[in-house]
């Protein structure tokens, strides 16, 4: 499959990278792409449709990896505008899948997570009034309404926390976030996302918390297990195990 | 009497909500993106990150939000949905104001089958268009200042607009009912309202229920047949 990974310069572009290369071709894009990548790569304005739709050209399925967490302007204009052109790029150029990325908080925002356990993603979107939770959530509603209108399927996968799979050497073991996921296995999860048959899921939007097996029960990884094929490989066990 | 800021004043129901409220006896300020012209206050505004929307909305106990985008292009309408509307609310958040009315459209529910007799409490289905996007997107961000900072909040989801004597459609609202739903609807005080608006005649498609009874309100200019 030739991929177009949106983002491919931030914080969870290289273990995608490194989970899809050599079984997939990848187009690298972000307002600063990757300096001396093997593959193919070019700036990409997210904000601007005829820049993302110019480089989705040739591409069989989109990964949004693309983020801003500050800035009012451009957090609206990346995650929101953003994920608007991208996925309206998909559809004009008739892909069949798009992979969209956020954090937990995109769906589940602070009206669950400081009171509620056992949460999955099939719980109304309160993404709370934070401007990365919400300019995400937004994103993400207007893939789910354009997978209800058009003939796209939408896997997203939500994160929040990266951890390396072992506390580094004389490292203080701080207090583990209970949505924790190490980044290769979070790029996994990316390619599952890419590869599963999508004749199998429920439905034409489906939100994936991607997460590694927790003792905490806050939230389920259940889905992603089940419906993508996925399996956490690092348990993080050296932040939480005495 | 209320103090009430108005944006998109510069609009038809900008107009004649402004018109409206002030026969009422409320104090107005007014915004738009473009200069208005009016005798009385008006601020200029993009709805902007910053101090001039935090000064803009500073000393009024409610907003009227008319969601106007900068242009017709797609992007304008998705950042009036969701960026331009954070800033106000967050503006209004951080000025303690209590209530905000967000005008939103009637189009959010056109996709159900028109033999289903549908009200406020089914789900918005929007289509992909900017124009409904922008508006399912303004009452997800509302909602969510409603729900997470106490913001008292009535969404009012109006009809198509027309100053005709007659329905140019099932879903037609003549503009002065439409005025007089949004004056009904600052006096309310209730943490969150939806309302649908609409005419009330023969073959009108939605029901207008809940606005008759929560806003005490009745559309008059598109009236049944006979009465």
């Amino acid at each position: 499959m030739k991929v177009l990974l949106l983002g491919g310069n931030g914080m969870l572009g290289p273990s995608v990278i490194d989970a899809l290369e050599g079984d997939h071709e990848l187009v690298i894009t972000d307002l600063n792409p990757p300096e001396n990548s093997p593959h193919e790569t070019m700036s990409v304005d997210i904000a601007d449709y005829d820049q993302v739709r110019r480089a989705a050209e040739g591409t069989d399925a989109i990964i949004n990896c693309s983020v801003l967490r500050h800035d009012r302007k451009i957090a609206f204009d990346v995650n929101a505008l953003g994920t608007y052109n991208s996925i309206r790029a998909a559809v004009d150029l008739g892909h069949k899948r798009f992979v969209n990325t956020g954090p937990h908080f995109t769906v589940a925002g602070s009206l669950y997570y400081e009171y509620d356990f056992g949460l999955k993603e099939e719980v109304p979107a309160h993404s709370d009034t934070n401007l990365y939770a919400l300019s995400k959530a937004c994103g993400q509603e207007i893939c789910r309404i354009f997978s209800e209108h058009y003939p796209i399927h939408v896997l997203c996968a939500l994160f929040l926390n990266f951890r390396d799979p072992e506390p580094a050497p004389g490292d203080e073991v701080r207090r583990l976030n209970p949505f924790s996921v190490t980044f290769r296995d979070a790029g996994r999860a990316l390619r599952r996302c890419l590869e599963v048959d999508t004749a199998t899921l429920p439905s034409r939007n489906e939100v994936f918390f991607i997460l590694t097996d927790l003792p905490h029960g806050k939230f389920a990884n259940a889905k992603a297990k089940q419906l993508l094929g996925w399996e956490p490989e690092d348990k993080l066990e050296g932040y939480w195990r005495r | 009497m209320l103090k009430i800021l108005l944006t998109g004043a510069g609009t038809p129901l900008g107009l004649a909500v402004a018109r409206e409220l002030r026969s009422k006896g409320h104090t107005l300020r007014l915004s738009d993106q473009e200069q208005l012209r009016t005798d009385g206050e008006f601020v200029k505004s993009q709805l902007s990150h910053g101090k001039t929307t935090d000064r803009l909305v500073k000393g009024m106990h409610t907003i009227v939000h008319i969601p106007v985008p900068a242009s017709d292009e797609a992007s304008a309408w998705i950042d009036a949905g969701t960026r331009t509307i954070y800033n106000l609310l967050t503006a209004a958040s951080i000025a303690d104001i209590k209530h905000v009315v967000y005008v939103s459209t009637l189009d959010l529910m056109v996709a159900y089958d028109s033999n289903i007799r549908v009200d406020e409490n089914f789900r918005p289905r929007p289509n992909g268009e900017p124009h409904q996007l922008a508006a399912y997107l303004g009452e997800f961000v509302a909602e969510e200042f409603a729900q997470t900072r106490q913001l008292g909040l009535t969404v009012l989801r109006l009809g198509h607009l027309t100053e005709d004597d007659t329905p140019g459609d099932d879903m037609s609202l003549h503009l002065h009912d439409a005025a007089c739903a949004v004056a009904r609807a600052v006096n309310t005080n209730n943490n969150f309202r939806l309302y649908h608006v609409q005419g009330d005649y023969p073959g009108a498609r939605f029901s207008i229920h809940a606005a008759q009874h929560g806003l005490d309100w009745q559309p008059k200019q598109l009236k049944k047949e006979g009465a």
